[in-house]
Formats: C-alpha cells, sequence, structure tokens
C-alpha cells in the first residue's frame, strides 16, 4: 500500500467515526482510551484529544440509582474478563456522568478487543437514551391509565349483571338467567385480561414491585383453591394436597405467590377431563420450597413443549376445548418466579397429564422497588 | 318514625353516574338511607351537613380525590370518627396502604368485587361503630 493508499483510508476510517451517532471509544488493556470518536467527546464533554491515555474510569464514570458503580460491577469489566458482548439497555438503568456534573442515561455495547486470542482492550459504543426513557415512562402511564378507565365501565356491567341475576329487580325466566350469567362471566373474563395484560406491560417495562413480608404458602394455595372450589365440583375433580409442615413462612412478596397458584391450579383444573385429578404439593427441599401442581389433563402437545412460556402462545390441542385462556399466565408465572430467584420446569404427555414444578428459595425474594406491584 | 328505621345513613361519593347508581340503588334496596356525591369538595361539605354514618368513597375524582377527602375527614374532629370504606379501582398495595394510613376501614377494589360483598362490609363496618 502506498502511502497516499495508507492517507486515504486512514481518512475514510475517520470520516466513519466521526460521522456516527453514537459514542465510540476504544481502550487498551490497561484500560486506557486509545481512540474516542465526535460524538462520544460530545456526550461527555470531554474533547477526544484530551481523553487519549487516560483511564476509562475517569471518563465514563457509571452510576445506578444514585450511586457510583465500583469498577469491578461495570459492565466494561465484565466484557473483558468474560470475553463477551455485554449490553446494557433501558431496563438497566444505568447512568453515566459528564464532565459538568450531569448524569444522563446510557445504553451501552461492550466488545471485548481479542487480539491472537488474547483481550488486547475493549471497543464500547455508547447513547444517550433519555427519549427512549421519557418514551418508556409515558408507555407505562399510558397502560396504567388506560386499564384503571377500562376498569370503570367493566365494574359497572359486573355489578348490573350480578343484581339482575339476584333477581332483585323483577324475576327472571331460565334463558334470561343463563344469557346474563354468559355476560357475567365473560365480563369477569374481560377483568382478568386487563388485568393480565396490565401485568404482563409492568414485567416487559421491567416496572414491577417485588415487596416480601413473611407468607404462608400453604394458606395462600388454600384461598386459592377455595376460590376455585365451584369448578373443582363442577368437573368433579378430585383434589390431593399435600403440604410439608417444615416448610415456614417465607420472606416473599404475597400477591405474587397468590399469581404463581392461581395460574398453575387454575391451569389444572382448566385443563383437565371431568372425573379427573388435581394435586398440589408444597414441600421444603434443601434451601428451597418446593411447588408441584399435577394433572391428569389433557397435557401439552410435545411439538407444543418449548413455547409454552411464550407470551400469547396456547397449545393446539387446548384452543378447541377452552375458550378461556390468554396465553398469558404462564409467561407471567416464569417472569415472577425467575424475578424471585426460583425456577419453574414441567413434565407432560399429551392425553396423560402435565406436572408443574417450581422452586423458590426459602431464604424468600429480594426486595424490588418498581413503578408498580402485579395484581 | 319510618324514615328512621333505616339501616344507616350512606354517604356514596362515586363520580361514574353508572356505579353510583347501581351502588345506591342496591344500598337502597338493602334498607340504607343513601346521599350521593360526585366529587371531593362535595363530598366534604355533604359530610358535614348530613352526617353519615359511613362514607363509601371513590379515589380518583374531579375536585379533590379520594385520599384529600380522607385526610381533610380525618383532621376534623367532628368528622375524624365516621367510618371511611374505600371502593376504587385503584388496587395497588401503595394505594392500599395510603388510604388505611389516611385512616380508611377497609379498602375495596371496584373490578374484583361482588355489590353483596360491599353490602356485606358496611353492615360490618356499622355492626362495629353505631353501637347505641
Amino acid at each position: 500500500m502506498t502511502e497516499a493508499e495508507l492517507r486515504e483510508k486512514q481518512e475514510q476510517l475517520n470520516a466513519i467515526l466521526s460521522s456516527m451517532a453514537e459514542g465510540l471509544i476504544a481502550i487498551d488493556n490497561e484500560r486506557r482510551v486509545i481512540l474516542m470518536n465526535q460524538a462520544a467527546g460530545i456526550l461527555l464533554r470531554t474533547a477526544p484529544q484530551e481523553a487519549t491515555g487516560q483511564d476509562i474510569r475517569q471518563i465514563l464514570r457509571s452510576y445506578r440509582d444514585g450511586a457510583e458503580l465500583p469498577y469491578k460491577d461495570l459492565p466494561i469489566e465484565k466484557a473483558m474478563t468474560e470475553r463477551n458482548i455485554i449490553s446494557v439497555g433501558l431496563l438497566d438503568n444505568l447512568s453515566v456522568r459528564v464532565k459538568n456534573g450531569r448524569l444522563f442515561p446510557v445504553a451501552l455495547m461492550i466488545a471485548p478487543l481479542l487480539n491472537r486470542g488474547e483481550v488486547s482492550g475493549a471497543i464500547i459504543l455508547f447513547r444517550d437514551i433519555t427519549k427512549d426513557k421519557e418514551i418508556d415512562r409515558a408507555k407505562t402511564e399510558f397502560v396504567s391509565l388506560a386499564s384503571h378507565q377500562l376498569k370503570t365501565p367493566l365494574s359497572a356491567i359486573n355489578w348490573y349483571s350480578e343484581m339482575m341475576l339476584e333477581e332483585e329487580v323483577g324475576p327472571l325466566n331460565d334463558k334470561q338467567k343463563e344469557y346474563l350469567k354468559n355476560l357475567y362471566d365473560a365480563n369477569r373474563r374481560m377483568v382478568e385480561l386487563v388485568n393480565s395484560l396490565l401485568n404482563v406491560s409492568r414485567i416487559d417495562l421491567g416496572a414491577f414491585a417485588v415487596e416480601p413480608t413473611p407468607t404462608d404458602f400453604a394458606a395462600v394455595a388454600d384461598g386459592v383453591l377455595a376460590e376455585l372450589a365451584p369448578q373443582l365440583a363442577l368437573k368433579r375433580l378430585h383434589l390431593n394436597k399435600e403440604y410439608d409442615p417444615k416448610v415456614p413462612a417465607i420472606n416473599a412478596d404475597g400477591k405474587l405467590v397468590r399469581i404463581v397458584f392461581q395460574n398453575l391450579l387454575s391451569n389444572a383444573v382448566k385443563y383437565t377431563a371431568p372425573g379427573g385429578s388435581v394435586g398440589l404439593a408444597i414441600k421444603k427441599e434443601g434451601e428451597n420450597v418446593l411447588i408441584r401442581v399435577t394433572d391428569t389433563g389433557y397435557g401439552i402437545p410435545a411439538a407444543d413443549q418449548g413455547k409454552i412460556f411464550t407470551k400469547l402462545f396456547r397449545a393446539d390441542n387446548i384452543r378447541d376445548k377452552e375458550a378461556e385462556g390468554t396465553g398469558l399466565g404462564l409467561y407471567i408465572v416464569k417472569a415472577v418466579v425467575e424475578e424471585a430467584g426460583g425456577r419453574i420446569w414441567f413434565d407432560s404427555l399429551e392425553g396423560r397429564g402435565t406436572t408443574f414444578f417450581i422452586t423458590l428459595p426459602l431464604a424468600g425474594m429480594p426486595k424490588k422497588d418498581g413503578v408498580k406491584g402485579l395484581t | 318514625m319510618a324514615e328512621e328505621k333505616t339501616r344507616g345513613r350512606i354517604l356514596l361519593v362515586e363520580d361514574d353516574k353508572f356505579l353510583s347508581t347501581a351502588l345506591a340503588d342496591k344500598l337502597a334496596r338493602e334498607g340504607f338511607a343513601v346521599i350521593k356525591a360526585s366529587n371531593g369538595e362535595e363530598a366534604l361539605a355533604k359530610v358535614r351537613l348530613a352526617r353519615p354514618d359511613l362514607v363509601l368513597l371513590d379515589l380518583i375524582m374531579p375536585q379533590k380525590t379520594g385520599f384529600e377527602v380522607l385526610a381533610d375527614l380525618k383532621l376534623e374532629p367532628s368528622t375524624k370518627n365516621i367510618p371511611v370504606i374505600v371502593l376504587s379501582n385503584l388496587g395497588q398495595e401503595a394505594d392500599i396502604k395510603k388510604a388505611k394510613e389516611l385512616g380508611a376501614r377497609d379498602y375495596l377494589v371496584k373490578s374484583d368485587v361482588e355489590m353483596k360483598t360491599v353490602v356485606e362490609k358496611i353492615k360490618a363496618e356499622l355492626a362495629k361503630t353505631v353501637q347505641p
């Protein structure tokens, strides 16, 4: 390559770097800045020439919840030690402090720089996500406002149909009763759907709160079973309960625990043919509590088993049998269990039944502040 | 004499007219005397005038929210002992905690509660407080 060609290449490279909207910083193995583009300079209020040679820890100071992150917790260090590309997004709530003291929310992508298999530095790509944050907040507010507004007319339908069904304003013939009952039931499903959608949006936004208090899992489960008693009776389902007295009260968010039991048990009832059985066990297993929900129901077809925790997914074999069901329940349960540091899995055979297993640490759920709790 | 034989006087504070009508009709059929208010200011004025035995209170309303109404009621010696049951579609733990801290006796979520239950809760509160 001639000198002129080399210069042209260099200019091309400079043009690319300075035209980028994202900030780009390259560091060496000693965490010193070897290159910084113009966008990075503008975002950090630091001239690229001035930054060169400086320690990245002084240039890109990261904060979460108002406190500066210790360097070992920084994604840069993680990317370099784990030799992995790390991305930090909207939900990670990371901010960067610029020279004049201002903090801005940041999204980052960090790639280790590998030279003959050795880490020789890293490339950091970042941008200011103030706008994204604003949109995110507007979305959360919209969802909660919309759901609140939806609930008002739904409550009205509930109450008027309840009064008519109770024949408070005059007798009904059988057909009228049947139709009103359908109206009432459909409306109850709508309320549940609104609650589920609200929960999903909070999960997707990473915005749900966890408020642990000592919770008796068996009592929560019994509460849910009491609500399901009419359906259990209607389908003549046999119920087996197995509560281990060694399970202590666990420091968990009672509402979240209820969501877990409610979804798993109502699924078991819903997807089991009349005359079948449903089982619930709550046991102590080492450092965990194990929850096992068994049914002798329709089962999950092998082809669908990989997808059942996916949002809005419903297995082929039950879509015809059960009109009720949103495809949101297991998605919510999995998010809750994982947030709580637990695990969920299942065994299922089509036509024979399904068993769900959940483990949650006896040590309880870590507290998490969020915009809203799940309902 | 006959008009005194009600189960008690309820101030119903609700800005949605469908919900307000449903509740007022139900409570009247259950034998309560019902006074209606459709915003926070009106609620406070009617509490002072009508001295209800219990207030059934919505939270999201124009001209003073239910939270503000609760706080005002609890500040005034003459109204602070009137039991208040909140009936709202806000169902968050934080809302419930706030209302209870402000002195609400009970908290019901509209979309999750049957009217039967609303009536039972009112009766239970009155049984506790309206002792001769």
